[in-house]
């Protein structure tokens, strides 16, 4: 009772105190110390101070233990996607009625209602509607829960896409896989708990803030994955010196280190950054192999449609996705489109150019990645999202111009796997697909759900940060059970 | 009949307090304030009620019941005793504490006595749920007496010590052994200056058994530039200090790099805080306005900035948070940002205070225009700073909730109001003025000698950085849910000293270095028993190991290879950045011009901070958040560190340039070598065992690097240039003409067209096939031209061709051309140019040399940089980018200098003389030539070069290591590695 006393002056939370007292690394190995109620026990901090990641309890009971996050950079469009409107058939060449308002992002021209460019049809039982841009998805439509009413703040791709990522518009927060692993911590701690992995033509817009832990220490920032080669920073040793070399340099390290710390007693910081060489080391042989496709089956890589253009890319990160599943990875975000205009979904100019190109890169590697990891097992473990920042106008920019402008008022999102309700719809939005109407479902929301799938709840996820319990979806969000199996 | 029953008990219950009258001020007002006030105030009436003065709690509420009402009809006091209040929080019950129902029904049967004039209001005191404006670090700073000890713990004390070792004695701790000399020097480098001590240093410090010798060095330490290049980046991390405006464009803020080096100057020349505070608020404002004044100003504006905000009317309001947030927490350590929306829940700021604040920037150069600020002429300086519109500006409304479309009250500006005796209105500018004069009377408010917050939070920050840890733990908030302060007395001691000693902050620094306290070991020999006492080192029993952070660590890893450069101020430099860590960024092609080496062996705190890409390696280790103030760095010991510290491409390099360094001051001589490495990274001499050790590693690695070595060479399969080709970047190469392709002869052997190789015409019309339709002009073809490859030979006569169509069409482009001289004659030579003398004679684009061995890109850069070995051939690289244009030959730079001015890009080109200057014709061959529409990066020029190089067999201008040049480097590499290396005792 003493103690307790002690420990959380002034009637703060363990929380509050914790980070009070330095945050951050030694705080959160003492915060998971004083889970177990054992505070005093440095033997154990000393062990436990270089894994902030090590793996934790779920608050909600969660078969979840992976989630891939299938990001569509630049916006897609939901009507020519997974949001059939046949009104726009009735109303094409007319615009959108005067009472719909909204902001023209970029002052684009404003042109009349376009249909959608491909022709939708029935996929599974379930018979949901999924264009033609979506053959192979189409074959999965019983797994999944398309939300159709999501809605966002921001109409503009920067800030669009760092509130899909971090729940605010504004950079610094930290990102969503920042909060699951922080949460939840990894299975894998030879690996990073939260991989991005970029498309080959660029970064998202913002940059590193998408992928950051914000206030969070920059251990559960994500860490950016290449496919190929070498898949994290610094991993590769420089050419003269191979594993023997380094070998004998880590001796030589740690006999030195050794004698250190003899010098210098209860240096738990001391005995940790020991560990974190050895850690390191393994990092060298298991993070290559997480991404060393060369022993999966021939059928396996065309499936993916590995080494075959438009899909060899996004099939590559989406077969090492399954392979970083396996090996433990908590959260693995995959980007679809990078840098900017043509090269992302940002299709001003043409739907079918824009959409044509990109969706036939991803279509297959999905439909690859459902079937694999159904057949593995997997999929009940690993939650699929899939989505945009934002979505696109019904109309186009300018007479007979192919193209859609911006649209964060209503937008499609789905899920799949883990804890996901398949061949459901969820939410409406109005008869030209310009804004949800029925069951709007914000990013927030979108959050809130994807972290109670995860076993998370969103409430209580907290971190306090200068004087604040920081959420990801602040003061908002509400779980969509609906989509909950 | 329930309620009469209560009643009559709680009569029994008034009987049971003492007698003496009920003191309204000591007893009631808290009790109201605690239990009552959050729902009934006169903002917020739950139930009708306010019972925040006597007329309004005998109004009663929607009851219509007094407060004054007899006992047994007293609504109010029933509610409370039925325990409907006060109201119940996530379904636990919250009775009024039996002592204070007491005390409470006493007051009521004696009439609720309540003087007139009282008003109580939510942060009248401080509750068990949030601060009043009682709360310590709003009382005013009284100077504490100087406890006398007769403690143990140290030798002489000085009054900081007194304070602690008062603290120590009181909990049965006793102080740790002084640091020895070497250990304390170190720390105290390191502390003041983030850089170690010469070997020299320690020697000398060690030698001197002067009595004031470690003043001496505080003295000298303090006086050095160094210290407020260290000093300095603490500061911008607590204004979110960056580069950079982050989103989609990351803009460059310009002129930023004045602000920064304006905190470096301000804190070197120690400059009172009271000014240093005035002038980033209100420099423009000040009666000494000045260049410098203005460029503190910065500050205000130094935090991220959107272009492309959703709703630009909304933007406005959000940049006004960033701005009163970075404002208050830096110079106040108080949340006053959470007062935006609602009263502070736990601080005494009333929302109407965060409006106050805010009103503060409302006059600003709030909008879009200018990176969201005034423009360099607005200034009157080319500074990237702050000032108003003018002297009037719009009414600033509260925001009920923070909803800009529920506007309320017109806020004037003013003072925090939790500091009751400093809250006076501000006056209104003189007519005429050109500013509103707030900001100034905000600084002159937060350095009223009076104000309690600002010299306990300078203090507080000082003492943290050399002690690891502040007096207050949670160094920006001050309030209900920070850390109160471990010395609460020693804190006010030191504030004192800061205001009494006209604000001068280096004299703090000094007082704290001089102390015992700060002097002691890491280490204490009673370690294992105060660990589970004071795990946390609260009573400061010993010192607290550090951590190198990420610029300390940086910049120890150039400084002890010799290679560091501290030289002050200027623009912020480019790191090399991995190509693998450029993928996170959205324009990756031109988006990283890598400065010149003599720029990147600077100290860090002049590395670009830009907030879309930091250096991973500083981010690795734990470099600030860029987006919020940051008052103290995690210190995080992860995988990813140690991977860092092995395999990092600057790590191994400054590794082998340590190496060198040791291998040229003591040739051949490995123990003395060994013993030098010890004395530069750990400040000591090896002991025996490590000698051995190191001297066995080097022999270990020598000898595998040697075996290694040999396998190559007999496995030596170099790429062929064909296949280094296939990596080559093709990405804009819009002319690329090679002597081994599309060559067209005439009959006598002579070159009348050569066709074009790219795979893009940049123009979108045709390609830039070279020709020479006179038959005079036509070069030569040697088929062996350079190293067995062909070329196209140029008499320096007459010969030349013509290019068609208009080969650059950026104003950023690069040129690459394999070439050799067979004069170095006097008189200048051009490889390629569009030089023409009607209207383009200072305006043209042009490569050649000129002289024995000069280059020149154009007039505007010349010299470019000197060849060596001129009658060699080589490969003639420029690169004009978007901030500096650069030369190379071979793989070595030659030169750089600011962009070039905007060139005349429209045709005609010719190949081997200036234009159609009819003279300066190139004299020797040209082999290949590559022009790219874009600044190539590192990785795509390294690329470009491999294929030459291998293929024109030139040599890259870098030497191979030998093994035991290698073998030397892994051992730096590994001391590099070391705890001994990275933590500072």
């Amino acid at each position: 009772m003493n103690h307790q006393k002690q420990l959380f002056p002034c009637g703060r939370t363990r929380r509050e105190f914790v980070w009070e007292m330095g945050g951050g690394f030694a705080g959160l190995a003492l915060a998971s110390l004083l889970e177990s109620d054992n505070f005093f026990d440095k033997q154990a901090a000393a062990a436990d101070i270089t894994n902030p990641l090590s793996a934790r309890k779920p608050h909600l009971p969660s078969k979840v233990k992976s989630c891939i996050f299938l990001m569509m950079n630049g916006a897609p469009s939901q009507v020519d996607t997974f949001d059939y409107k046949p009104a726009l058939n009735k109303y094409a060449g007319q615009p959108l009625p005067s009472n719909k308002s909204y902001i023209n992002s970029g002052g684009r021209k404003v042109g009349f209602l376009t249909p959608n460019f491909r022709p939708f049809r029935a996929g599974g039982k379930s018979g949901q509607l999924i264009s033609d841009y979506f053959p192979g998805i189409r074959k999965h439509a019983d797994k999944l829960a398309i939300i159709k009413s999501c809605h966002g703040d921001s109409h503009a791709h920067g800030s669009a896409l760092v509130a899909m990522n971090t729940g605010s518009s504004f950079i610094g927060r930290p990102s969503l896989g920042s909060w699951s692993v922080y949460g939840l911590g990894t299975e894998n701690t030879s690996l990073p708990g939260y991989v991005v992995m970029m498309d080959k033509r660029g970064g998202p817009i913002s940059g590193q803030p998408n992928y950051s832990s914000g206030f969070m220490p920059s251990t559960f920032q994500g860490t950016l994955f290449r496919p190929v080669g070498n898949p994290i920073l610094d991993l590769k040793r420089p050419p003269h010196i191979d594993e023997q070399a380094q070998r004998n340099q880590l001796d030589l390290l740690a006999k030195l280190n050794d004698k250190h710390l003899q010098q210098h007693p209860e240096g738990a910081d001391l005995a940790s950054r020991i560990q974190s060489y050895e850690l390191a080391f393994r990092m060298q042989s298991q993070a290559p192999e997480a991404v060393d496709l060369s022993r999966e089956s021939q059928s396996t890589l065309d499936a993916y449609g590995i080494d075959k253009q438009p899909t060899d890319e996004f099939g590559r990160n989406c077969l090492v996705a399954r392979r970083l599943v396996q090996r433990g990875v908590r959260f693995i975000q995959l980007y679809s489109g990078g840098g900017h205009l043509a090269d992302t979904w940002d299709a001003h100019v043409s739907i079918e150019k824009n959409h044509g190109q990109h969706a036939a890169e991803i279509d297959q590697p999905i439909d690859a990645l459902l079937t694999d990891l159904e057949q593995r097992g997997l999929l009940d473990s690993t939650l699929i999202v899939w989505g945009g920042e934002f979505g696109r106008m019904p109309f186009s920019e300018g007479k007979n111009a192919p193209g859609r402008n911006h649209n964060p008022y209503g937008f499609t999102m789905w899920m799949a796997g883990g804890g996901v309700k398949g061949g459901i719809s969820y939410g409406e939005t109005d008869d030209f697909g310009f804004e949800a109407v029925t069951d709007r479902a914000h990013v927030h929301d979108i959050h809130a759900t994807i972290l109670y799938l995860m076993g998370l709840d969103h409430e209580r996820l907290t971190y306090f940060h200068q004087g604040r319990e920081e959420s990801l979806t602040d003061v908002h969000g509400n779980v969509i059970t609906a989509i909950c199996s | 009949m329930t309620r009469r029953a209560t009643i009559s008990a709680s009569l029994l219950l008034v009987l049971s307090v003492p007698l003496q009258a009920i003191d309204f001020n000591e007893e009631i007002a808290p009790l109201i304030v605690r239990r009552c006030l959050e729902c009934h105030n006169s903002t917020d009436a739950q139930g009708g009620l306010d019972l925040t003065s006597l007329k309004s709690a005998i109004a009663g509420g929607d009851s219509k019941s007094s407060i004054q009402s007899p006992i047994e009809n007293n609504f109010i006091l029933q509610r409370i005793m039925d325990g409907e209040m006060p109201p119940e929080i996530k379904g636990i019950p919250q009775p009024l504490p039996a002592a204070e129902l007491a005390i409470l029904t006493k007051w009521i049967s004696a009439g609720a006595n309540w003087p007139q004039d009282r008003q109580l209001d939510l942060y009248d005191a401080t509750t068990e749920s949030h601060a009043g404006r009682d709360w310590w670090s709003l009382r005013p700073v009284t100077k504490p007496q100087i406890p006398s000890t007769g403690s143990a713990s140290f030798k002489k004390d000085n009054a900081i010590d007194a304070f602690i070792a008062a603290r120590l004695t009181a909990n049965s701790l006793t102080a740790a052994p002084p640091a020895d000399k070497r250990t304390l020097l170190r720390r105290l480098y390191y502390d003041v200056t983030g850089l170690p001590p010469k070997p020299s240093a320690i020697t000398a410090y060690i030698a001197n058994n002067d009595a004031n010798a470690y003043e001496t060095e505080v003295n000298k330490l303090l006086a050095t530039h160094h210290f407020g290049q260290r000093w300095a980046r603490y500061w911008l991390d607590l204004i979110r200090f960056a580069d950079t405006c982050g989103y989609e464009r990351d803009q460059l803020k310009p002129n930023i790099w004045k602000y920064r080096d304006w905190v470096i100057d301000a804190l070197n020349a120690d400059m009172p805080y009271d000014r240093f505070v005035r002038d980033q608020l209100a420099g423009d404002e000040v009666h000494y306005r000045d260049e410098q004044s203005v460029i503190a100003t910065g500050m205000i504006r130094a935090g991220t900035w959107n272009d492309e905000p959703n709703d630009p009317a909304d933007y406005v309001y959000t940049r006004l948070e960033d701005m009163v947030h970075t404002t208050t927490s830096a110079f106040l350590g108080l949340t006053v940002k959470c007062a935006r929306c609602h009263n502070h829940k736990f601080d005494p700021i009333p929302q109407t205070d965060y409006y106050r604040t805010a009103a503060l920037f409302w006059p600003g150069y709030m909008g879009q225009a200018n990176l969201g600020g005034p423009s360099v002429e607005q200034l009157g300086y080319d500074a990237f700073g702050w000032t108003d519109r003018n002297n009037a500006p719009e009414d600033l409304r509260l925001l009920i909730k923070g909803e800009r479309h529920r506007p309320a009250d017109v806020i004037q500006p003013g003072p925090l109001s939790a500091i009751s005796n400093l809250d006076k209105p501000f006056t209104a500018p003189e007519p005429g003025a050109s500013t509103t004069y707030r900001r100034l009377q905000f600084a002159n408010w937060i350095t009223d000698t009076q104000n309690p917050l600002t010299a306990r939070v300078m203090v507080n920050r000082i003492w943290q950085h050399y002690l690891g840890e502040g007096l207050v733990r949670t160094p920006n908030n001050f309030g209900f849910k920070g850390a109160p302060p471990t010395h609460p007395q020693l804190l006010d001691y030191l504030a004192s000293e800061l205001v009494s000693g006209q604000w001068k902050m280096k004299r703090i620094h000094k007082l704290i270095l001089m102390s015992a306290t700060y002097q002691q070991a890491s280490t204490h020999p009673q370690q294992v028993n105060y660990n589970q006492t004071d795990f946390l080192n609260r009573y400061w029993w010993r010192a607290n190991r550090k951590r190198l952070d990420a610029e300390a660590l940086r910049d120890t890893l150039l400084n002890i290879n010799g290679s560091l450069d501290t030289k002050l101020g200027g623009p912020a430099f480019y790191p090399k950045m991995a190509p693998d860590a450029l993928e996170g960024l959205s324009r990756k092609a031109s988006a990283w011009p890598t400065s010149p080496l003599q720029e990147r062996v600077r100290r860090s705190i002049y590395m670009i901070s830009k907030r879309a890409q930091l250096l991973p390696l500083m981010t690795t280790f734990d470099f600030a958040e860029t987006t919020l103030p940051c008052a103290r760095r995690e210190s995080t010991i992860v995988a990813p560190q140690a991977l860092a510290l092995l395999n990092n491409h600057f790590v191994h390099s400054q590794s082998e340039a340590l190496a060198e360094r040791i291998t040229d001051e003591h040739p051949a001589d490995i123990p003395a070598q060994i013993s030098r490495l010890w004395n530069l990274a750990y400040s000591r001499n090896p002991t025996k065992s490590e000698l051995a050790a190191a001297k066995q590693h080097v022999l270990k690695q020598s000898l595998h690097f040697a075996n290694q070595q040999n396998a190559d060479e007999a496995n030596h399969n170099p790429l062929p240039s064909e296949e280094l080709l296939t990596k080559m970047s093709q990405a804009n190469l819009g002319l690329w003409l090679r002597a081994d392709k599309g060559v067209q002869l005439d009959k006598q052997g002579r070159v009348m067209f050569w066709r074009d190789q790219s795979p893009n015409a940049t123009d979108h019309l045709h390609k830039h096939d070279a020709s020479q339709a006179t038959l005079a002009n036509r070069p030569a073809f040697q088929s062996q031209g350079v190293h067995g490859k062909p070329a196209i030979n140029f008499d320096g006569k007459d010969d030349f061709l013509n290019i068609a169509g208009q080969v650059i069409w950026k104003p950023h482009f690069s040129i690459f051309a394999v070439v050799s001289q067979s004069s170095t004659g006097a008189i200048s030579r051009e490889i390629i140019s569009n030089w023409h003398r009607r209207g383009r004679s200072t305006n043209s684009v042009f490569l050649g040399t000129t002289g024995t061995h000069k280059v020149r890109v154009s007039d505007a850069f010349s010299p470019a940089g000197t060849l060596k070995e001129p009658n060699d051939p080589f490969i003639l690289t420029a690169i004009n980018g978007a901030i500096q244009t650069a030369t190379y030959q071979n793989s070595t730079l030659l030169a750089t200098q600011a962009s070039l001015a905007p060139r005349v890009l429209s045709a005609p080109y010719v190949l081997g003389t200036q234009g159609n200057y009819g003279s300066e014709y190139w004299q020797g061959n040209i082999a290949e030539l590559l022009i790219f529409d874009r600044p190539l990066n590192e990785e795509d020029r390294d690329s470009v070069w491999s294929y030459l190089l291998a293929k024109y067999q030139l040599l890259s201008g870098r030497p191979r290591k030998t093994s035991d040049q290698l073998a030397l480097a892994s051992l730096c590499h590994v001391v590099l590695n070391t705890n001994e290396f990275i933590f500072i005792d």
